[in-house]
């Protein structure tokens, strides 16, 4: 108890040692050039709020900074010298001023930084920055700043927000290397970033940049042929904090080359979309196919003179499966309850009709082993009436007539009694499994459901023949 | 169901009733055969105490059958081990269409209890028919060893058709 007593009034002192070994900065206000003032105090403001959260300094109080200006005459953006900086420095007993302009021109910013050493008066640090996009960008920029101005790495989640800061409803990804199945490493990191300029040129996504990547890669201890599960790809995908990944693979078998790529969130680990492609051309239409597959995978239709770079075969092309009742009912005619599960998974693993499967494939199992067992019975005791009718028919001795005619009816008994039960059993069956290919039916998935290019046949462009062919597709899942 | 059982209804030609033996039956009581085959029919004495002797007189449409050959059952056979003999003969009418058979031990004081195979007779079937019967007529006799009649309470009979 005494030694916790000690420890507890030892750790303020402990704080405060800490908090006094890290230098101590003051923030001017910077100077606004073309833009208003009330603006560059809130970006300034942002800058000031960040460098605590860097650890490298200790921010001193805006109001002791203020209270010293008034003393002095001066106003914040009228100090803007390195002389008078450090000689403000000197009275709020600071060890670094931070001071600086902003300006704008047309839409670009501008922002510039220095640091400067109240002791010597020279500038530790500057940093300027030009920055095209809108004032909202400006900020994470002044955050980033606040972390380069002390000579510190910017977080990563910082950066990413920089990347996505023209905004929209961007999801920000970071693609893996595509695993290289019959092509080299280095073939699969160049498909992978002519898929990742595409994504990216989409607009659709804000992408990670590959060295950023890497480098939580390597933090991790991965090297980026190692890091191929989705498991490995979900962490790498927290560190970096996008909301999705994208990983997939590249093959060759012969002339044909298959590409398979799955975007899936991070969050949750659920595949938000899965796309295949079975090529079969010269290289340099592979090279097309996987723009066009970056373009579907981004949900856009692809750029009309992409396609019309199109070469080769699409031999195949995993879409996601139109989900219609019809289709669930032929699946439940096929297998009890299929059809229930091919609803449930195109409802997002519903319940009721999960359990609904399970239901009905296990009632339908247990009565077809029973009737199995019914089936075995009257076959073994027919097997028995053959057998004691024949002996029967033969034998001379009314004893053994006797017997064997007794033996002979009562297996004959027990057939026509096993065959009767396997009668009602089989109409039962029936009837649950006629309920249960009806029931797929009403409850399959609805229209809304069905993807919407729910096309069985339709009309292609092949390259390679110079001429359109019919195309008929099904879905077997 | 598609699957059908065995049907078992066929009877045992020797399987009658005891207040209805002793008796004389063919088995089997029924053949098919094509025209100008052979169709074979044993005759059985069921259920007889204390039998030394039968003579079973069997009539048969001769203008659709004809006797081909008759040959002696094994009912006395086994007494000949014990060293006694037993005598076997036949008379075929063509005519009439009547087959006598006559089976016995020879000497006195020898008798057999149960049920037995007196005589395998082969017709022929003479020309196209639906059916034709074979009758155990009344004029058989069953006899014990001291030639005194066994009534036959079962005189059997059987059919044969042809296709």
């Amino acid at each position: 108890m005494l030694k916790a007593k000690y420890l507890r009034s030892f750790l303020p002192l402990a704080f405060t040692a800490i908090a006094f070994s890290q230098p101590s900065v003051a923030v001017l206000d910077f100077a606004a050039n073309g833009l208003p003032a009330y603006e560059v105090e809130t970006l300034v403001e942002r800058l000031r709020s960040e460098l605590p959260n860097t650890g490298a300094v200790r921010l001193v109080d805006r109001k002791m900074l203020d209270n010293i200006l008034k003393e002095q005459g001066l106003q914040q953006s009228g100090c803007t010298t390195a002389e008078c900086s450090a000689e403000i420095g000197e009275l709020l007993g600071a060890q670094f001023m931070i001071s600086g302009s902003i300006g704008k021109l047309g839409d670009s910013f501008t922002v510039d930084m220095k640091m400067v050493s109240v002791t010597t008066g020279a500038a530790e640090s500057a940093k300027s920055l030009t920055f095209e996009g809108t004032t909202g960008g400006l900020l994470v920029e002044m955050q980033i700043l606040a972390w380069e101005i002390v000579d510190l790495k910017p977080p990563q989640a910082l950066m990413l927000k920089r990347t996505g800061a023209d905004g929209g409803e961007k999801i920000t990804v970071a693609i893996m290397d595509f695993d290289p199945r019959g092509i080299s490493q280095l073939e699969a990191q160049t498909l992978t970033d002519r898929f990742a300029t595409e994504v990216d040129a989409t607009g659709r996504a804000v992408l990670v940049d590959r060295r950023q990547m890497m480098e939580v890669m390597e933090e991790q201890g991965y090297d980026d042929a190692g890091c191929t599960s989705e498991e490995c790809a979900a962490e790498v995908g927290a560190l970096l904090g996008v909301g999705f990944m994208i990983n997939g693979a590249i093959g060759k078998l012969g002339d044909t080359y298959t590409i398979d790529a799955k975007m899936f969130e991070v969050a949750t680990g659920a595949a938000a979309k899965t796309k295949n492609a079975t090529y079969n051309g010269p290289v340099d239409g592979l090279i097309t196919e996987i723009e066009i597959l970056a373009w579907e995978m981004m949900g856009v239709k692809p750029p009309r003179n992409l396609l019309q770079k199109r070469k080769g075969t699409i031999t195949q092309e995993a879409a996601p499966a139109p989900k219609t009742p019809l289709a669930a009912a032929v699946r439940s005619a096929l297998i009890p309850g299929w059809g229930q599960l091919y609803t449930s998974n195109a409802l997002d693993n519903e319940p009721l009709s999960r359990k609904k499967a399970t239901y009905f494939f296990g009632a339908e199992m247990g009565a077809g082993a029973v009737a199995y067992l019914l089936y075995s019975s009257m076959k073994a005791s027919d097997d028995d009436t053959q057998k004691f009718h024949t002996q029967y028919l033969r034998a001379t001795e009314a004893e053994t007539i006797r017997s064997l005619k007794k033996k002979s009816d009562d297996a004959s008994n027990s057939a026509t009694s096993s065959k009767n039960q396997l009668t009602i059993l089989l109409y039962l069956l029936g009837a649950a499994h006629a309920y249960n290919i009806v029931d797929a039916y009403m409850n399959g998935p609805n229209d809304a459901m069905a993807h919407k290019n729910n096309k069985k046949i339709d009309l292609v462009y092949n390259p390679e023949l110079n001429q359109p062919q019919l195309r008929f597709t099904f879905a077997f899942d | 169901m598609a699957c059908d059982l065995y049907d078992n209804s066929e009877l045992n030609p020797r399987d009658i009733d005891s207040n209805l033996t002793p008796g004389l039956v063919f088995d089997p009581v029924s053949r098919t055969a094509p025209v100008g085959a052979a169709a074979e029919f044993e005759v059985y004495v069921v259920a007889a105490e204390n039998l030394s002797g039968v003579h079973a007189q069997v009539s048969y449409d001769p203008n659709r059958l004809s006797v081909t050959n008759v040959t002696s059952g094994d009912f006395f056979v086994d007494s000949v081990q014990t060293g006694q003999s037993s005598f076997f003969i036949y008379d075929d009418d063509p005519v009439a269409g009547v087959l006598d058979i006559n089976y016995f031990y020879m000497g006195n004081e020898i008798n057999k209890t149960g049920t037995g195979k007196i005589a395998t007779i082969l017709f022929n079937t003479k020309q196209s028919f639906a059916e034709t019967l074979l009758e155990i007529t009344d004029a058989s006799e069953l006899v014990d060893e001291d030639d005194v009649d066994i009534e036959i309470l079962t005189k059997g009979t059987a059919t044969v058709k042809t296709n």
